[in-house]
């Protein structure tokens, strides 16, 4: 231990310094960086004001941290989070749709298995619906009843609006996605087993179903009351009244569109398939070129403004980052884009 | 003022470790075995180990908990006794390789170890190796490696270690252990048992809130060590170890998730022999691994289970010889192949991957200069990986410090999982690959009865063809996607005196580390140059043990920075710090019997966090435990 106590003198005298000095140039080669995020921007949205939309920010599943935005389309701002800022609470797992019905806003949360419900306006939370398995959509069919089908439970979910409780099931054979009301019908798309359930609104039983091709998820219905729903291999047109497939729109080439949407005067269709492509219901063919490119986006989300037309496209990046929402015109012109929550994947006209 | 505040900050580092400086009572017998690999020896590299002071106080837990409050190591975990993994320096889990007695023990599926299914027990010794040794151990060693080796000894007699312990929420374990230790033969058997309820509460007590407890998140686990050893002549000795557990946990979901109904069971197997022979000028070790591990994952009662099943068999063959005084040369050969068969991997699929390494070390004649160059060839399925390397050296400037510098070619072959996945598997994923970089001083003087060890390391890394997950049209599936740039700067301290019969010590850890994605993945990617998600920016750790005779206190807090849970680091979790106490008290002995008792308090301050997004973690919590220790020293025949 003789080195040592030579060396006491060494670091009382000058080495002590020196040595610091050498510590502080490492240290500050490598720049420290702020770890603390910069506070989101207050903006003082009017949320539910008749020129706006909501947006679902998905969420990432088991992570909890689905949103809902709100984008004020006369401003340009986007009120992030609502549930949260009204609720003090995390809104929940993977925010699959969002429905306004009689003045009340029903939020379907996939993986929290239940349906928010909230006040459009205040977004404040004024009942929730529980015991569903894996739901994803709900359709309200009548005042007091509505329908929400689930990715797991072989059963669609018929749930009394006015206590906000499920009453009772509709057994089907498979999982259920999109679903539309119909002539006093609800049509339900059923991916897994390629088919289109028929369910009377009266009895809340399954009276018929179409087949049509795998992964049909999306219908909507046009201006002449028809159906047309989006497979992975085809488009379809049904008749609500005979049930029959009228029309087969086959896609040629290996590609995966879905997220069937319809304008607000129920004459053109747009999907995604990768790019944005959109359809007269009276055309004769598939399109041939797409109608927004996705330029090296990921399309995730696809909304049509009813009242004003405008398209709306989500790019959820990574879907580990919040996503972008582009805003075109019906001629395709891109008019705005903002950023969303995590993965937005809906949208819910006022 | 923030250079000077740093300049005080790398003063006030620590490290817990440093055997040197502070004496632990090291109750592991002189080993006439050596480690694997002479990592721990390596120039340059930058090692921790973990005291057997603190081996022991975490007998009883698992890795998992063992490295986050130990080590520098960010523990990703789910929530007591649910999954966690590691990252280390900026890296994912699977850039981090966890080492049993040499064998690398990470999935061959997923390139991971679940650090939550090991027990501390399972070895006598636990050192963490800084940095990349891709060179030494192959794919996967890049930001780190998590080295367990259960060594044995020889002439040690009999000992018994029996403990027992309860904690909150359900928490019992128990452990045992019998060895004896002849001129000839080691054999030693462990047995250790875990059952948890862990219903802590995850809102605090208020008179507005209900409480609410964790849901589904029960634990049991049970396991059998095994070791035998046998030595003749001066030279050889065999040994086998083998490891046996099954574990059988709950999953619960996240705090707002719908009700989990979720679990899992693993069951392991290990199995591992090994052969060294000890000549005048070379030592040369021969070993065989089997490793056997089985998980069964269901969502609920109703669905079929999902059952995945792996093998690997690792084979090796090292030599160290002494070219000359100061030359020493390290040449082997190792085998990995593994086997994996799943759900997702429907049809049985294989991976062979062979390699070649060697290490040159020199030492200087004043023994002040060492330096190594290592180098490793991996084949796999016969194709060529990129070839990797590492050159290290340590100088002593001054009696009292030491500087070390290291730099590495680093890769990671695609797992599995990544290659044969269905859906989504990529098989034409190339090897992630890049470089590694450390400098580093080390300071370690001591006057008047103060002993302080100072070590500031400065790294950089930078990865291409990162493989990452991404969804496709139909599925997710991997892709050599990012480029990221990992670098920081982390130092250890430990401070160490006595007053009197009291002695103290002091140990101080901080970690800044920046891992940066540096590559766009599409127009509106804003993840570039920003923080991996989950990646804390800045850790510490301070620690305080004061020891009286018989009795230890121990204090330690540690303070987690904000993690980001989003690419673009715009959402977050809060920084957090936690504190805990530990008590133990040793009876007299009696005889050849030692009692000891322990109690521990977690998270003193009740303090409201969670590691991952939505994942509660318990509140305070207590254990208590009492140890029995049986030696009867081996009789010397004259």
């Amino acid at each position: 231990m003789k080195r040592i106590s030579a060396f006491q003198l060494n670091l009382h005298k000058a080495a002590l310094p020196q040595l610091t000095m050498a510590l502080m140039c490492l240290v500050a080669l490598v720049s420290c960086r702020k770890d603390k995020p910069e506070p989101p921007e207050e903006t003082a949205v009017v949320v539910g004001n008749s020129g706006g939309l909501y947006i679902t920010n998905e969420g990432n599943f088991q992570w909890g941290n689905a949103t809902v935005s709100y984008y004020d389309v006369a401003t340009g701002s986007v009120a992030e989070d609502l549930f949260q800022h009204a609720n003090g609470s995390s809104l929940g797992d993977v925010c699959q749709s969002m429905t306004i019905f009689n003045g009340k806003g029903y939020l379907v949360m996939n993986n929290s298995n239940k349906v928010v419900v909230v006040d459009p306006q205040s977004f404040v939370s004024t009942a929730t619906i529980t015991g569903f398995d894996s739901p994803r959509y709900i359709l309200p069919v009548s005042n007091a009843k509505a329908y929400v089908t689930d990715f797991h439970a072989n059963s669609i979910a018929v749930v009394d609006l006015a206590n906000n409780t499920i009453t009772g099931g509709i057994p089907c054979p498979s999982a259920t996605e999109e679903l539309v009301l119909a002539y006093g019908k609800a049509f339900v798309t059923a991916p897994q087993r390629n088919k289109v359930y028929v369910i009377s609104t009266v009895t809340d039983q399954i009276t018929d179903s179409i087949t049509v091709s795998a992964g049909g998820a999306s219908i909507v219905q046009d201006m002449n009351g028809k159906l047309w729903v989006l497979c992975n291999n085809a488009l379809y047109r049904i008749d609500p009244f005979s049930h029959g497939v009228e029309a087969t729109f086959s896609f040629t080439a290996a590609t995966s569109p879905w997220r069937l949407r319809i304008n607000g005067t129920h004459d053109m269709l747009y999907f995604l398939d990768t790019d944005v492509y959109r359809m007269s219901i009276t055309a004769a063919a598939l399109p041939t070129s797409s109608f927004i490119p996705a330029s090296g986006r990921n399309f995730y989300g696809l909304g049509v403004d009813p009242t004003e037309g405008s398209i709306y496209v989500a790019d959820a990046i990574d879907y580990v980052q919040r996503g972008v929402v582009y805003r075109y015109g019906s001629d395709g012109s891109e008019r705005a884009n903002f950023l969303a929550g995590i993965v937005p994947g809906g949208f819910c006209f006022n | 003022m923030k250079r000077l505040l740093l300049s005080v900050s790398a003063w006030c580092m620590g490290t817990f470790l440093c055997g040197q400086a502070l004496s632990d009572t090291v109750q592991l017998k002189a080993f006439e075995v050596v480690a694997p690999r002479i990592a721990a020896t390596l120039p340059g590299a930058k090692m921790m180990v973990v005291d057997s002071a603190t081996l022991i106080r975490y007998r009883t837990t698992d890795l998992g908990q063992l490295l986050a409050n130990e080590t520098p190591m960010f523990v990703k975990s789910y929530g007591l006794g649910s999954l966690a993994t590691t990252s280390f320096r900026g890296g994912s889990a699977n850039h981090t390789a966890v080492l049993w007695n040499g064998f690398n023990i990470g999935s061959p599926m997923n390139g991971q170890l679940d650090l939550s299914l090991v027990p501390v027990q399972v070895a006598n010794s636990v050192a963490v190796a800084y940095g990349s040794s891709t060179a030494l151990w192959g794919s996967g060693a890049i930001g780190g490696t998590i080295l367990l080796n259960d060594l044995p000894c020889s002439n040690d007699g009999t000992r018994v270690d029996a403990g027992l312990s309860f904690g909150s929420f359900g928490d019992q374990r128990q452990q045992f252990r019998v060895q004896h230790s002849g001129a000839k033969w080691t054999v030693a058997i462990g047995a250790f048992n875990t059952t948890a309820e862990n219903d802590f509460r995850i809102n605090k007590e208020a008179v507005d809130e209900p409480m609410q407890r964790q849901r589904n998140a029960s634990f049991a686990q049970h396991g059998l060590l095994g070791d035998a050893h046998y030595r003749w002549g001066r030279k050889d000795r065999i040994g086998i170890h083998a490891w046996y557990q099954q574990t059988d946990r709950q999953i619960p979901g996240s705090t707002l998730e719908g009700n989990s109904t979720a679990g899992q069971m693993d069951g392991t197997l290990r199995l591992t022999a090994d052969w060294q022979h000890t000549g005048t000028r070379a030592t040369t070790n021969a070993r065989i691994g089997w490793f056997n591990d089985e998980l069964e994952y269901y969502a609920n009662d109703v669905v079929q289970a999902a059952v995945s099943r792996s093998r690997n068999v690792i084979a090796e063959l090292e030599t160290r010889i002494h070219l000359a005084k100061r030359h020493q040369l390290h040449i082997g050969v190792n085998n990995t192949h593994a086997l994996a068969l799943s759900d997702g991997i429907p049809r049985e699929q294989q991976q062979n991957r062979s390699a070649l390494f060697a290490a040159y070390r020199y030492t200087s004649a004043n023994n002040r200069f060492r330096s190594s160059i290592s180098a490793r060839q991996e084949l796999l399925e016969g194709d060529v990986v990129p070839f990797t390397c590492s050159l290290g050296a340590d100088y002593a400037l001054r009696p009292w410090l030491l500087l070390k510098a290291q730099g590495a070619k680093v890769y990671r072959v695609p797992t599995l999982n990544d290659l044969y996945w269905r859906p989504g598997g990529n098989p034409d994923l190339r090897a992630e690959n890049g470089y590694s970089g450390d400098l580093g001083a080390v300071l370690h003087v001591s006057f008047k009865g103060i002993v302080i060890r100072s070590e500031i390391t400065w790294f950089e890394r930078l990865i291409d063809d990162w493989i990452q997950w991404t969804p496709g049209p139909a599925y997710w599936s991997p892709h050599n996607l990012l480029q990221v740039w990992s670098r920081g700067v982390e130092t250890n301290t430990s401070v160490g005196f006595s007053l009197g019969s009291v002695g103290v010590k002091l140990g101080l850890m901080t970690n800044h580390v920046v891992s940066t994605n540096e590559m766009r993945t599409s127009v509106n990617d804003a993840s570039v140059d920003k923080q991996l998600i989950y990646v804390p920016m800045y850790t510490g750790h301070a620690k305080l043990g004061v020891t009286y005779k018989a009795l230890s206190v121990t204090g330690l807090v540690r303070y987690t920075g904000y993690r980001y849970t989003s690419t673009d680091n715009r959402e977050y979790l809060e920084p957090f710090t936690l504190a805990d106490l530990w008590v133990a008290y040793r009876l007299p002995p009696l005889k050849s019997c030692t009692l000891s008792l322990q109690a521990q308090c977690n998270n003193i301050f009740a303090t409201r966090y969670e590691v991952l997004l939505n994942r509660p973690m318990p509140f305070r919590s207590y254990q208590v435990g009492v140890n029995v220790q049986f030696h009867r020293p081996e009789r010397r025949t004259p």
